[in-house]
């Protein structure tokens, strides 16, 4: 008997410490989402630059709601077991998920996965963060110190690039660069911006690609320099870095990652229309954009139209790189 | 570097909060099957959005730390260790609780923890620029290197038969094969299930293979649990819980040695911070003088397991403060911490931000020691959990596994790993292959993979032996694993001579 | 176990794991060929090995007196138990699918401990409220888990 008055004290302890911690609700006179609490998807482990991301609109959008948000992190397969998650959901807008293109893609182009949900599953709602690619050397490198440089070092010398994973963006990215400035970099791909970083930092291999949010601290560290961005203008985080686009010296390359919100589709309209607009104030609130500059992540906010627009076209360029990526039935 | 707005940031009642919070619910956190550190981290940083910094921080250091040491204590007591780290202090601590000395182990693991983080978080404090710098120094192929050194240690783990042992550490090898590939990116062995693109997750494998298994071997002896009679666990757990002075001396060198394994493991980050414990363990068996008791029940292991699985924490942040790079999944998921705190790591930690930084690390400092005391306190209440009956502790266990499983990742999926890996592990254990090689080798196998396909295109054009043989680093790691695998086959050859000494390992007597 | 001659265990096992390998080998021809030298290299590795258990049980079968300890705890008296509560487990998992977790663990845990021969229906409500309230407490409402 003793031993079960321990065991219970335990519990108890347990369950003291939870109610303590507990959280309260607020309630709304709006038809949707009428107080009921909204799951929203991030298919990304807790903490990390999409979790943070997708947790800084939360507080905006519950406002406007009256509700509240609470966030999931299943993770897998590439954000899939996430998406799969959402699909799998009641279309009836209380649960929607954080998106990143391009790596969505990959998980249902390659046939060998087997997966039949695609792109059009899905009711984009709005785009919240466009994170453009770019390279990166040391800053101590000596054998280049910018792109021309670097470009005509690597067509004498082999040359290693970091990449953050098979798939990604920086994937693409290396594959256009070489495509258009004529070199053969070889791709080293890492698990992330930290394996990228290491390898670089150490003199592992030779450059990394990367994107401007994952390269700004670095930057100011006076680590790396950046050599390259791939966006149509200059980043308003990064002013002195060199546009590709505006240098001549292949074809245009734009590419970035981005992180989007979604529903699934057939989800009402008006259900549609509300949740939209929660997430435009909330991703247009200057005091949220200022928040994300902190951490170096350019807020971009596309509308629902226009954003699945742009996740069509960016469907037909990952279509066009099937050889590349190895994907064969 | 001590000043008066240091002093403050420490010293105020948020931040001792937070420490205390963060020490206690780190150890319940660690304790529990499936919860671990880096999860722990994760699900408390939405709490940390309105604290201060040094709170804050101070807060999730002190949980990473006490829930390495907490998953030490149900891992010694039960079988059942909380984290995937505190996997090698499970054999020898739970033989020990098994022969009534429970209570001794649990307090040599407190001892040990204890040092071992604050002898991190001295080097954290002291010399954390040089320490990141060697931890650039190495990559991909000195990855692989260290995870063949690794494996090797599944020699000393197999228990009386060791082609069953390697033969485990094999399977582990094809388990950590299930998942993507890393460098071109197609899956394998996955058959369609979104849930295993990502691979057979380690912590379901790991409450499988330890705890279920226990649950089911326990099972065996059901005649004698119903009539009520104790079994020889809950016989006696009296004893010394405090190591005498002299044991404390007698074990130094072990303490000293396995605290810098772990801070070495800590700020390496392609070696993760589960490793640890393992490589404190065997190196504390090559230099003992006891080495048949290992497995068996050598205290001298679970000094050397606990010790350094605690030092990898102080070591894991060591490159996350100065580079930005995480040493340990937990690690990384204390980066999205700081993130919040707009703290960003590299220079601006140590100069803008130094009396914030100092304080957290003296913080850190703290924690471990109040772990170390609190654990003490509550050490004995706590292992009269283990007395329970086990018609009381079996579903509790079952019930427990189950949700831990499922937590991680939210998935059901895990929660079926988790059963069928119990399963695995219980047969495993009656038929003489030691479970521990396949954890080992499911945590190693990725590491070594990625690590060889990486070094390849680091190599360029260069021939490959030749890239490895001109990394000074590698050829030291090379002439280790060669000493590692000859010296014991030298050894066992002449302790054949000698005596006919059984080696020691896995559970020999599994029938309870 | 005396008179007939028994086989050690271990022939059985090693027959097992060389089929389990040699299919694993087959699977890996279905992979991108860059993808599978790592694999085949480790499920050669583990066909070999698997060969050699069945070589050396054999070994062990001719000379008993090599048997180690842990090839005879595989009785099927010894193990029947523990499958028993395997199969719970396996309905408890399957319980949560259809029920939800609360439900079906509120079910399965005095299930449970009245096989282990707990009689005080006292030790069995409290244990089972206790540890639902526990699991809710802290998993649903402090760490926001979502539990099925």
């Amino acid at each position: 008997m003793k031993k079960i008055a321990v065991v219970c004290l335990l519990l108890c302890t347990g369950v003291f410490l939870a109610f303590a911690g507990g959280s309260g609700e607020s309630s709304s006179a709006a038809a949707f989402p009428a107080g009921k609490p909204i799951t929203l998807i991030c298919p990304w482990a807790p903490g990390g630059g999409s979790d943070i991301g997708a947790r800084m609109v939360v507080p905006y959008m519950e406002k406007k709601l009256g509700t509240t948000i609470n966030v999931t992190n299943p993770t897998g397969a590439s954000g899939w077991v996430g998406w799969e998650r959402l699909l799998a959901a009641p279309a009836d807008g209380y649960t929607f998920a954080m998106i990143n293109l391009p790596t969505i893609y990959p998980g249902y182009l390659d046939p060998s996965l087997g997966r039949s949900k695609t792109i059009d599953d899905f009711q984009m709602l709005a785009n919240h963060v466009t994170d453009f690619c770019v390279i990166a050397i040391r800053a101590d490198e000596t054998r280049f110190t910018d792109l021309q440089s670097f470009i005509r070092y690597a067509k004498s010398n082999p040359v290693t690039m970091a990449t953050t994973g098979v798939g990604t963006d920086d994937h693409i990215l290396l594959q256009l660069f070489n495509a258009a400035a004529g070199t053969g970099i070889t791709m080293v791909p890492g698990n992330g911006f930290k394996d990228s970083y290491a390898a670089l930092l150490g003199k592992h291999v030779d450059a990394a690609a990367a994107n401007v949010g994952e390269v700004l601290v670095p930057e100011n560290n006076k680590e790396l320099k950046t050599i390259a961005v791939f966006s149509q203008e200059a980043s308003r985080l990064m002013p002195h870095v060199p546009v590709w686009n505006k240098l001549g010296i292949g074809g245009d390359i734009v590419i970035s990652s981005q992180r989007a919100f979604a529903c699934k589709k057939g989800t009402p309209p008006e259900i549609v229309k509300i949740l939209a607009e929660a997430l435009q104030e909330a991703i247009t609130n200057q005091e949220q954009i200022a928040k994300m500059a902190e951490m170096g992540l350019d807020v971009d906010y596309m509308g629902p139209e226009d954003f699945a627009k742009h996740a069509k076209n960016e469907e037909e360029r990952m279509k066009g790189m099937a050889d590349v990526m190895g994907w064969k039935k | 570097m001590i000043t008066a707005e240091l002093l403050t940031n420490l010293f105020n009642i948020e931040t001792l909060i937070g420490l205390v919070v963060g020490v206690v619910g780190g150890m319940f956190i660690g304790a529990l099957p499936g919860l671990g550190a880096t999860m722990g981290i994760a699900l408390l940083i939405p709490i940390t959005f309105g604290m201060q910094p040094t709170a804050a921080l101070i807060m999730l250091t002190a949980l990473y730390t006490s829930a390495i040491y907490g998953g030490s204590i149900t891992a010694i007591l039960i079988h059942t260790p909380g984290t995937p780290a505190s996997a090698a202090t499970a054999m020898d601590g739970y033989a020990l609780t098994r022969q009534g000395r429970g209570l001794q182990a649990v307090g040599i693991s407190t001892f040990a923890s204890m040092t071992g983080g604050t002898l991190s978080a001295v080097a954290l404090l002291f010399i954390a620029p040089p320490l990141a710098r060697i931890s650039l120094m190495f990559n991909a192929p000195e990855y692989f290197l260290i995870a063949i050194f690794g494996l090797t240690i599944i020699g000393s783990l197999a228990g009386d038969n060791m082609l069953k042992g390697l033969i485990a550490g094999v399977a582990g090898l094809c388990i950590s094969l299930i998942g993507f590939d890393i460098t071109v990116g197609v899956a394998r062995f996955t058959y369609r299930i979104s849930e295993l693109e990502s691979g057979i997750q380690l912590v379901p494998a790991l409450i499988g293979l330890f705890s279920l298994s226990q649950v089911l071997i326990q099972a065996e002896n059901i005649e004698a649990i119903r009539r009520g009679e104790k079994t020889e666990i809950n016989a006696k757990l009296e004893g010394r819980l405090l190591p005498t002075l002299k044991e404390i001396i007698t074990a130094l060198p072990n303490l000293i040695r396995s605290s810098i394994i772990g801070i070495f493991v800590g700020i390496l980050p392609g070696a993760g911070g589960d490793i640890g414990g393992w490589l404190g363990y065997n190196e504390a068996k090559r230099w003992s003088k006891n080495k048949a008791l290992f497995g068996k029940g050598s205290p001298e292991a679970i000094w050397a397991s606990e010790a350094a699985n605690n030092a990898v924490t102080g070591g894991a942040i060591i490159p996350l403060v100065t580079l930005g790079i995480p040493g340990s999944s937990a690690a990384a998921v204390l980066l999205g911490g700081l993130m919040i705190q707009g703290l960003t790591p590299g220079h601006t930690m140590f100069s803008d931000n130094a009396n914030t930084t100092y304080a957290i690390i003296l913080g850190f400092m703290f924690a471990n020691i109040l772990m170390g005391i609190i654990g003490f306190l509550i050490a004995r209440r706590v292992a009269k959990v283990a007395n329970a009956p086990t018609g009381i502790l079996a579903p509790v266990i079952v019930v427990l596994s189950v949700v831990g499983a499922y937590a991680i990742n939210l998935s059901y999926f895990d929660a079926c790993v988790m059963a069928a890996f119990g399963l695995l592990g219980y047969f495993m254990r009656k038929t003489g292959f030691a479970t521990a090689p396949v954890v080992l080798a499911i945590i190693l196998g990725s590491m070594a993979e990625q690590g060889f396909k990486r070094a390849i295109l680091m190599a360029k054009d260069e021939n490959i032996l030749a890239y490895y043989f001109g990394r000074p680093i590698c050829v030291v790691l090379i002439l280790l694993i060669i000493l590692s695998l000859a010296a014991p086959l030298g050894l066992k050859a002449l302790e054949k001579k000698m005596s006919k000494t059984p080696v020691a390992g896995a559970d020999t007597d599994s029938d309870d | 176990m005396a008179g007939k001659r028994k086989i050690n265990n271990d022939v059985y096992i090693g027959i097992l794991l060389t089929a389990l390998s040699g299919f694993l080998f087959y699977e890996t021809s279905k992979i991108h060929p860059e993808a599978a030298q790592f694999p085949k290299v480790m499920i050669a590795a583990f066909i070999i090995m698997s060969v050699l258990l069945v070589f050396f049980g054999i070994r062990k079968t001719l000379n008993p007196a090599l048997t180690l300890k842990s090839d005879t705890l595989l009785k099927f008296r010894v193990i029947r138990t523990p499958l028993i509560v395997f199969g719970v487990v396996v309905i408890y998992l399957a319980l949560i699918r259809f029920t939800g977790f609360f439900i079906a663990t509120f079910i399965f845990v005095p299930v449970f401990m009245i096989f282990y021969g707990v009689k005080s229906i006292r030790a069995l409500i409290l244990t089972d409220v206790l540890l639902n309230l526990f699991v809710y407490g802290l998993f649903v409402r402090l760490l926001k888990v979502m539990l099925p």
